[in-house]
Parts: C-alpha cells; structure tokens; sequence
C-alpha cells in the first residue's frame, strides 16, 4: 500500500475510536439528550455547591476588622467530600492530558490512569477530614447580626433553614422578589428547599442506583456467564428479592433503625441492595450472548484465565444495557424517595417533603407546584437521557 | 506418514456431546500425528468433526455438553488431556496456539489490536507492558501489516477483513508456538486474499518453523499448503497419506467421490455429488459410516465391521492408511480407468 493511499484512507477513516466514543458521538446528535444531560449536571453542580447558593452562614463575615469565612467552618465533611469530587471529575480531561505520554509510552490507558489518582486523591481526602475534622453546628446566628457587622458576604439566596420568629410574619407569601418561589408555612424559602431538595434526590439517585449497579453487573456477569447450576442459584435469589417490596421495606426498616443512623442512608442502602436486580438480569442476559461469542473463545484459546476473561474481556461488552438500566434506575430511585417523603417518613430535606407540605393546602401553589415542577423536569430528563443512551448503543452503530 | 520429528501424537480422541436428544458421536477413535515444522491437513466436509478435533486438542470443548471421553494427546512426552488446568493455560496460545474462522467475530470489539495481543505476551512471557507492545509491532509487521505502530491502537472494525486475519494471525504466533491449529482461515476472506493468508502462513512456517494443524474442507487449499492429509467422514479418519500421495492414490471410496465432485475448468454437465447424505453424529450407521453411500459397499462385512485404519499395500508411499475393507477395488479400479462412482 503506497503512502498516498494510506494517507487518503486514514483521512477519511478518522482516529481510532472507541466503543465509548461512538457512543458519545451518537449521543452528541440528540439535542434532547444534551439538553437532558446539561440539566443533569447543573442540577448536580448545585445540589453539590448548595450552601454557596442558599443557606445562612456567610461565606464572608468582617467583625470588629477581622475578616473570616463561616462557611469553611460549618461545610460539613460530607459536603467537602462532594465537592472535591465534583472538582476531580471536572478535572479529569486536565490529569488525562498530563498523563498522557507516561501511559501511552508504557501502553496503559490515560483515562484509567487519570481515573485511580483521582480516586485516590479522593479517598485519602475524604478519610483524612472524617478522621480528623468536626465541622461546627453551633447556629450562628447570623443573619440575625448580619446588620451590626462591618460586611457579610451571604449566600444570593440568604434564608435560613430553621426559620426564626421574625420570618413567621412572612409565611405562606407567594412568589415575590424577596422571595423568589416563596415561602411556606414557616417562612421558609421555598427556593431554598427546592436546592436542598435537589441533594437528596442526587444522592438516591446516583449513590443507590451505584450500589444496585455494581452488585448488578457482578452477580449478573458471573451469573450468565457460568450459567448451570451457578446461573440457577442466583436466579433464585434474585428472584425473591424481586418479590420484596421496596417501599415495604424501606418502611419497616426506617421504623428499626436507630436514630443515630441519618434515614437518607437509609433508605440509600435499602434501595441499593434490593435494586440489584434489574441490573442483574440485564448483565446476565448479555453475559448469556457473549460467552458464545467467537472472541472468547479465542480468548480462551490463548490461555486467558477465566477470572480476567470474564471481567476484562466479557463485562465490556455488556454494559450498554446497564447504563439505559440506570438511566431509569435513578428516575425510579427519585420517586421511591419522593414517595416515602410524601408520606412524611423521611425528615431530610426532600421535594417529596414539599409535597406533602403543599397537599394540605392547595390554595399555596407555589410549594407542590414548585417541587412538581422540578421533579416533573428531573425525571423527565433522566428518562429522556437513558432513552437517548438506548438508541446510541443500537446495533446500527456497530460496524 | 514420513517418521520425522513428531510434535504431537493424537491417539484414539474420543469426543461426544449429550444432549437431550442423545449422544453425538463428534469425534470417534481418531489417531494421527504431527511432525515438527510440517503442514498436516484435516480435510472433511461440515459436519465431520474436525473443528471439534481442534477444540479437543486445547479441550476448549464446551463441558456439558460435550466431553473427550478417551484417547491422549501427547506433546512432549505429556498427555495434554490430563494436565490440570493452570498447566493446561500455559500451553494455551504459548506452545499451542489457534486462528479461528470469522476474522469479523474473533476479535473483541471493545479492545485495540494491541491490547489484545499484548495481553498474550504479558500473561505468558511475563513482560511489561511496554516490551509486550514492542514485541506486537513486530509480530504485526511480519504478517505484512503496514505501519503497524498505527495499527495497534486501531479497533477491529476499523480493519478489513484480510488485515483481521492477519491480527489474528499475529495473536497467534507471538508467543511463539510450536503448533498453530488454523480453523477454516480463508473460509470467510476472499479469494485474493485467501492466497495471501495462505502464503504468509507458508513463508512464517519457512521462516519460524513452526508446525500447522490446517482445518478445512477446499482440497485446492490444501494441495497449496500441506505435507500430510488426514480425511475425515463422520467423526472418523477414513484416509491419512502425504499430499502428493493422497492426491495421486486416494485408495478410500469417500476420497475418490470428494475429488471427483470437484468442478474442472474444462467440466460439462451436472456437477457429480456423491449420492446421499452426510449422517448425523446422533446417527451414525454402524459399521462403516459411509456404507449408505458407497458404490463398494458389500451389504455384509461394511455393514456389521468397522474397517481399521491401517496402511494398505495398494499405497505407493508406506504411511499412506485408508479405512477401508476394499481399498485395493478402489485402486484397481483406477488402474483400469473405470469410474468408480457411476454417475
């Protein structure tokens, strides 16, 4: 092949591209996805910087001519926690670059690589704050003092969560410019709730469908892989999970749990591990596929052992499903939260909660209307972006 | 055969499937042997068992249903079918290596060339990363594809067909084999380029010395290719001889009708098939197997007696074996240039 060819061919052929990028690409063609997917990350990015946004501690606060940022104190590690990983994951396209030529020289991924630093940057981060920090809960009142200070720095949208004597004047106002969706039965900003709302339902969303995920892929895998009686056993299991409840549950153990224990994580972790399964059927179905599949023969031909056979070679291949799966998992997740907050068993911050709130009087249609909004618009955008990922992995992109 | 070297000694492989509508007589009591730095050729139609051989030999066979239930498979002095796992997995694309059929399914859509034959030499030259990579531009380049430093990041479906093959053929021969079992590697290329695996298969066994275990049902492929033939029909070894040999002298009835159903350049009229059908390995006829279909079947001793293996006197070279209890009809026959299948 003469190197005029070669050229015109790779020119027309392009740079490598990844079953990843292809994706990516097939994504990039829907504005519906990228619309739904810009939502999504805004609505994460607030939910991480939220008390920047809202809440009652200044991020700068000049007494007596000393200048100092409240908010640094009273950030809870949890909240740090997420903002570095929220900074890790924007950073990582940046650490990719660096890496580059040391792991393209020793022929490893960057993006793998990137990934692990910032994984254990992340680690050694978080465990470091639980060990040694104890953020500050004193209320400060702040915005009480706010006018006898010299400068305070509030947050755009200054209320407080608890609100105090002076803010019951103002419950049950309309939107207004004071505030701006607002105000319930206490005075409290609807804005605010709504922004503290979002938190809980990232947090179920990513962190149970995660845990349901991950629990999902590996049992499925294994599961479809080595079929049999292993295939059966698992099955099995599955399957009585799948008779259970979920909301049952959550219930029943919300009632037991103690009440050292914050009942969001609560329901996190119930919703994880009793959600595996719709992961897990959709692994072991393609597991099923795969291992039939010429290529893990010829893997098996060249003395691959079965271990890294299945995760490396096998599991790939697969996940397309897993990620659609999520896409609705999160949106199912939300209204299992929503459902139990509407119920009034969850006490954190939830637009669920404001439902509830805002059912018992209609007439205030800025609360349930405000929480029906972003949940409607939430879900909807989730729905749509698993939708949009379902058609992207369609076979008609395989080449 | 020629007594040369052997690498490796198949003696009486067993292989069946139980599945629920019964025993599948895959691979049935088959012998042969394979010398070093030589082509042998396990010719048949579908159906016959010859990639079932193949798998039997690195027991790739998919364990229910399928089992070897006997024979041995001796590699240097060991017995391939009694080695534990672990140790099997080393001979596994180390001394033993396989390219399969379908270039377009054999290599894993989610991995780069690279990758995937680096994987190879780090799992069994326990090299780095970075040595593993080098070695794999190399291998690529001596199966002629160019500018391999590019190529390695590439994607499967991002090459054609031809070049597939060729990768699976670097996959193959990295580590270094002794024996490489080529499963039906032109089968799905074209023509133009079937020629061309066929000749870097030849010029990489000149230059490397390694042996080839050549699976396939095109005699024309394996005139071009091989040293020694072995064919087979239902599961069996009915005709073992050196190419030259066989091509000259078939001495079994199945033989001689695979050769005359070859189209001609010059041939006029149907194209001669041998009457009947292959027989299901769930149904093999006892005796011989191809008794239903043979014109020198006697209705009595092919019928009740499974003929041996075992070299006739008829050949014209010693190794050459035939299954057959009237070898020496076929031969005459020949010699009086009278058709043997009555067409």
């Amino acid at each position: 092949m003469n190197e005029r060819t070669r050229e015109v061919g790779e020119m027309l052929a392009g740079p490598p591209r990844s079953y990843a990028s292809i994706v990516w690409g097939q994504l990039r063609k829907r504005p519906s996805a990228m619309i739904s997917l810009g939502g999504v990350l805004v609505l994460a990015v607030l939910a991480v910087i939220a008390p920047f946004i809202a809440g009652e501690v200044p991020i700068r606060w000049v007494q007596d001519g000393r200048a100092s940022w409240p908010i640094l104190r009273y950030l809870t590690n949890a909240e740090y926690s997420g903002m570095l990983a929220l900074a890790l994951a924007l950073a990582l396209p940046l650490t990719m670059r660096f890496v580059r030529p040391r792991a393209e020289a020793a022929g490893a991924s960057p993006w793998l690589r990137a990934v692990a630093i910032h994984l254990g940057a992340w680690l050694v981060v978080t465990l470091t704050l639980l060990a040694v920090r104890e953020p500050e809960r004193r209320y400060g009142f702040f915005l009480e003092r706010a006018a006898d200070v010299e400068s305070a720095w509030f947050p755009p949208i200054a209320w407080s969560h608890d609100p105090g004597y002076e803010e019951l004047a103002h419950r049950d106002q309309p939107p207004s410019w004071r505030h701006p969706l607002g105000t319930g039965r206490l005075g409290d900003d609807i804005l605010l709730r709504i922004l503290y709302g979002a938190r809980t339902a990232m947090t179920i969303g990513f962190v149970a469908v995660g845990i349901g995920s991950t629990i999902g892929v590996l049992l499925g895998s294994v599961s479809g892989y080595f079929a049999r009686r292993v295939d059966l056993v698992l099955m099995r299991i599955a399957e009585i999970f799948m008779f259970i409840p979920t909301l049952v549950l959550i219930i029943i153990i919300l009632a037991v749990i103690p009440a050292s224990v914050p009942p969001l994580w609560a329901v996190v972790g119930v919703i994880g591990v009793t959600g595996w399964t719709g992961s897990y059927r959709l692994m072991r179905a393609e597991l099923l596929r795969i291992r039939t599949e010429d290529y893990i023969t010829a893997a098996r031909a060249l003395g691959i052992p079965t271990w890294r056979l299945l995760l490396r070679h096998a599991v790939p291949n697969g996940l397309a499903p897993i990620l659609v799966g999520a896409g609705f998992g999160i949106a199912g997740a939300i209204g299992i939260e929503l459902t139990l907050a509407f119920l009034g068993l969850v006490q954190t911050p939830s637009w669920g909660e404001m439902l509830n709130d805002g059912r018992q009087n209609l007439e205030f249609w800025w609360v349930w209307g405000s929480a029906g909004a972003i949940i409607f618009l939430t879900m909807f955008a989730y729905n749509l972006l698993a939708e949009a990922i379902r058609d992207a992995i369609d076979p008609k992109l395989k080449i | 055969m020629p007594p040369n070297d052997i690498l490796l000694s198949v003696r009486g492989l067993t292989t069946r499937f139980f599945t629920e509508e019964g025993v599948s007589y895959a691979v049935e009591d088959i012998s042969f042997d394979i010398p070093r730095g030589r082509t042998v050729a396990l010719v048949g139609e579908s159906g016959c068992g010859k990639t079932v051989t193949a798998l039997s030999i690195l027991r790739l066979v998919p364990d229910p249903p399928g089992r070897i239930v006997a024979g041995s498979v001796l590699l240097g002095g060991g017995d391939l079918l009694k080695l534990p796992e672990p140790q099997m997995r080393e001979v596994r694309g180390n001394r033993i290596s396989m390219v399969f059929q379908e270039p377009m399914t054999s290599l894993n859509p989610v991995f780069t060339i690279g990758d995937q034959i680096a994987e190879a030499v780090v799992l069994h030259k326990k090299v780095g990363r970075a040595k593993s990579l080098d070695q794999t531009v190399a291998m690529l380049r001596k199966v002629g594809i160019p500018d391999p430093e590019a190529r390695v990041r590439e994607y499967p479906h991002q090459m054609s067909g031809g070049m597939r093959q060729r990768a699976m053929i670097a996959m193959a021969l990295v580590c270094g084999p002794q024996l490489v079992i080529a499963d039906e590697p032109t089968t799905a290329l074209d023509v133009t380029i079937q020629a061309q695996i066929l000749d870097l298969l030849k010029s990489l066994q000149d230059e490397i010395g390694m042996s080839i275990l050549l699976i396939t049902h095109d005699l024309g492929v394996v005139a071009e290719t091989s040293h020694d033939v072995a064919v087979m029909y239902a599961g069996r070894i009915v005709e073992q001889a050196d190419v030259l040999e066989l091509f000259d002298n078939p001495l079994h009835p199945y033989t001689v009708g695979l050769f005359r159903s070859r189209p001609t350049l010059d041939h006029k009229g149907p194209l001669a098939a041998i009457p009947g059908q292959v027989p299901s390995p769930l149904a093999i006829p006892p005796g011989c197997p191809f008794h239903p279909r043979c014109p020198l079947s006697d209705g009595a001793g092919c019928v009740h007696e499974r003929p041996p293996l075992e070299p006739k006197k008829e050949a014209g070279t010693p190794g050459h074996a035939a299954a057959c209890w009237y070898a020496g009809r076929v031969a005459e026959l020949r010699a009086r240039q009278e058709a043997l299948y009555k067409s």
